[in-house]
């Protein structure tokens, strides 16, 4: 009997240890973004918006006299590392500093130009962190992204979140996450792309994709050049299409509903090339001229003139990526590596691809014409 | 000359070894066997199941065989007292040190991956004493134990599994043979780690309801494992890739981890730990319990109450031993690789030896 008390007993002891790690949730500082960008001197400098939840609760939401935001804590700092600018901030803040709620994290250009590695290796290692942030870079200081005000959410961070999964629910930019960027980042066969935003006073736009080579990034697609890039490399990235009437005078806009490419590569000896068709189809959803869309001809001719549109867009990105950045964003390099495995391994692949022959093809349909009959 | 009460069951037996067998040697598996086969990584965790459902075999032919003799018993009886009783030592501290091991493993990724203000000795004394407890329990309490948490293990691999098919991007998979047959050979050897833990049925054998069925419920159990383990192993390549996969310490959690829709079912690390702690308690208790089997047989212990709780402290030491994961992990592809080669050569050996001396149990 007495043995089985103090078995009992030390289990308890011990189990009741895990209580140093229980924390509850008012006695967190959750971070809800972090901007990190490079400061001189080879520093990086550091925001965090930290969520006040009793602020929050509070109701009113907007701004308060000193131009702060209610609910949110703005901590800044800089340091060498990523670690010691925490620990700076940590002595700032009432509780324990906690990730698990990070909704993006917001790189400065200087700093993505400098490289990221340093910053996806903290993001790894820390438990707390998920894959699922996002990822972001931004022309100027990352600060203004998280001083937006939103008017439609209290918190930049839940609003930022709300808009880019928005994007990818409509399929107009995909949800390219942290962990995405880290897994391409990792890939020989890939370069990693990161979404673009521009804070304004009280909201965000894409601006575009951030090019990476390897954990730097060496250029930037503005948002147009972005969906056409997207088109070819995912399938993905949808956008109106304006095109003149082939017969009069006038335009047409296409609205973009599917998109399927198919890669094919094509292996001689140690000589790579694809070609690439994308078929896209969809709605015409505004025209401007007065003739009919009632006749097949012609159908065939506005269709003809949006591919031949599609593909002038699509190939002149293919060209500023390949001959001028030369990074492999699309991933051709994948198809190489997963179905001519011994090619792969004889090549270089950064050096080769620049001068890869790449064909793109683009086949457009016209499917509906919305509600109207002409 | 039995004194051994036909008390297992056939879903018991097989729930024993699903149990010894998954345990968190599963956490690391994806990233080991994709370091040594890149995608051919699903390959080799099919050439080491076969591997083991033919280890498993003889297993059964020689619990058949011995009707009423658990593996210490037989061997002693094959291969005489001398080295039949080697053997069965050899057995009983390679079971400890599995005991030593996963208990250390699983108290790093604890306090690695959620409670990080707890000391690594809490969680791994807690593991050794409940594996303790574990195995100083009657063959019917533990095949119970075995037949009660089954379903949470298999239910929650199976969810994860189901849960993050939708990350998998085709492409990573290929080629679907990876760098060559060598490579997907050498990954077969670190699988070893993963897969060991079966042979602890030849213990339980003799107390089967119906020894007939024995086999039928050893393949069903280890072809549910090696299912789980290939289709982990797939998932995991197809979410990650062949070089993400090289940089993560515990690659199925972090697959855990991704797992969400909207924000809805998100951060699930933590549960699907407080249920995988099961899988790991009854490895180490299996393992546990098959060396305390083995040590009341060999020298003909009455009870086997109180003194396996004085295996605590050493095993506590030698768990505690290794400085950080990076040596741990060293110490263990060694001692996995080398205890896989013993477990698959003493059936041989022992079932050679028991048809040239012609020693069988005969049926009552």
């Amino acid at each position: 009997m007495l043995k089985i008390v103090a078995f009992v007993l030390v289990v308890l002891y011990l189990g009741s240890q895990g209580w140093k790690s229980s924390r509850d949730i008012e006695n967190r500082a959750f971070v809800m973004m972090a901007g990190i960008d490079a400061a001189p001197g080879g520093n990086l400098s550091l925001t965090y918006n930290i969520a006040i939840p009793a602020a929050l609760g509070a109701g009113g939401g907007g701004e308060s006299e000193g131009g702060e935001q209610e609910g949110i804590l703005r901590l800044k700092t800089e340091a060498k590392s990523i670690v010691e600018a925490r620990h700076t901030m940590q002595g700032k803040v009432a509780n324990p500093i906690f990730f698990g709620h990070l909704q993006a994290i917001v790189i400065g250009k200087e700093l993505a130009e400098r490289g990221v590695r340093q910053v996806l290796d903290v993001l790894l290692r820390n438990a707390d962190i998920r894959r699922k942030s996002w990822f972001l870079v931004t022309e100027g200081n990352p600060e203004e992204v998280l001083e937006v005000k939103p008017k439609q959410e209290k918190l930049p961070s839940l609003y930022i979140n709300r808009a880019l999964e928005m994007e990818s629910y409509l399929q107009m930019f995909p949800a390219l996450r942290f962990g995405q960027f880290m897994i391409t980042e990792s890939r020989s066969d890939q370069e990693p792309v990161a979404i673009m935003v521009k804070p304004d006073k009280d909201s965000i736009t894409i601006a575009g994709l951030a090019i990476f080579k390897g954990d730097k990034m060496v250029g930037q697609l503005n948002a147009t050049e972005a969906h056409h890039f997207l088109l070819t490399a995912r399938g993905y990235g949808f956008q109106p299409t304006l095109v003149p009437c082939p017969r009069g005078e006038g335009e047409l806009v296409f609205v973009t509903t599917g998109a399927k490419r198919s890669i094919r590569p094509h292996v001689e000896g140690n000589k790579v090339s694809f070609s690439v068709l994308v078929k896209v189809e969809g709605n015409i959803m505004e025209k401007t001229s007065s003739t009919s869309l009632r006749d097949e001809d012609y159908l065939r001719a506005v269709e003809s003139s949006i591919a031949s549109k599609l593909q002038r867009d699509l190939r002149t990105v293919l060209h500023r990526l390949q001959k001028e950045l030369k990074v492999d964003s699309y991933g051709f390099g994948q198809t190489i590596r997963a179905r001519y495995p011994k090619v792969w391994k004889e090549i270089d692949w950064r050096k080769e691809f620049p001068d890869v022959p790449i064909n793109i093809q683009v086949e457009a349909k016209i499917r509906r014409l919305g509600m109207a009959a002409n | 000359m039995s004194n051994k009460h036909k008390q297992v069951t056939a879903y018991q037996a097989s729930a024993i070894l699903i149990n010894a067998t998954i345990g968190v040697g599963l956490l690391t598996l994806p990233r080991q066997v994709t370091h040594a086969a890149r995608t051919g990584g699903w390959l080799s965790v099919i050439v080491l199941s076969a591997i083991a459902l033919l280890a498993l075999y003889l297993y059964t032919l020689l619990g058949q065989r011995f009707g009423h003799s658990t593996l210490p018993e037989y061997t002693v009886k094959t291969m005489g007292l001398f080295l039949g009783g080697l053997i069965c030592l050899t057995f009983a501290s390679g079971w400890l040190l599995f005991v030593a091991i996963q208990s250390r493993l699983f108290a790093e990724i604890v306090v690695t991956s959620v409670l990080s203000q707890v000391e690594l000795e809490v969680g791994l004394i807690l593991m050794l004493l409940l594996a303790a407890l574990l195995a100083t329990q009657d063959v019917k309490g533990f095949a119970r134990v075995n037949q009660f948490f089954l379903p949470f293990v298999v239910l929650a691999l199976s969810l994860v599994i189901a849960l993050s098919l939708t990350q998998v991007t085709f492409w990573r998979l290929l080629p679907p043979f990876g760098s060559g047959i060598r490579e997907i050979l050498s990954g077969s050897l670190v699988t070893a780690t993963a897969f060991s833990g079966f042979e602890l049925i030849s213990l339980f054998m003799p107390f089967y309801t119906n020894p007939k069925e024995a086999l039928k419920s050893h393949t069903r159990g280890i072809v549910l494992v090696a299912l789980i383990y290939l289709l982990t192993v797939i998932v995991a390549t197809g979410t990650f890739g062949v070089p993400e996969l090289a940089k993560s310490q515990w690659p199925t959690l972090e697959m855990v981890r991704l797992i969400g829709f909207r924000g809805v079912l998100e951060r699930l690390e933590a549960p699907f730990l407080s249920i995988y702690v099961i899988a790991v308690f009854t490895t180490a208790g299996a393992n546990f319990f098959g060396a305390v089997l083995t040590l009341k047989q060999l020298f003909k212990l009455k009870t086997k109450e109180g003194w396996p709780y004085l295996f605590v402290p050493p095993l506590y030491y030698l768990a505690i031993r290794p400085q950080n994961i990076v040596e741990l992990e060293n110490v263990i592809r060694t001692f996995s690789i080398a205890w896989f080669g013993y477990i698959l050569l003493v059936p041989i050996v022992l079932l050679l030896v028991a048809i040239a001396r012609k020693e069988e149990d005969k049926p009552d």
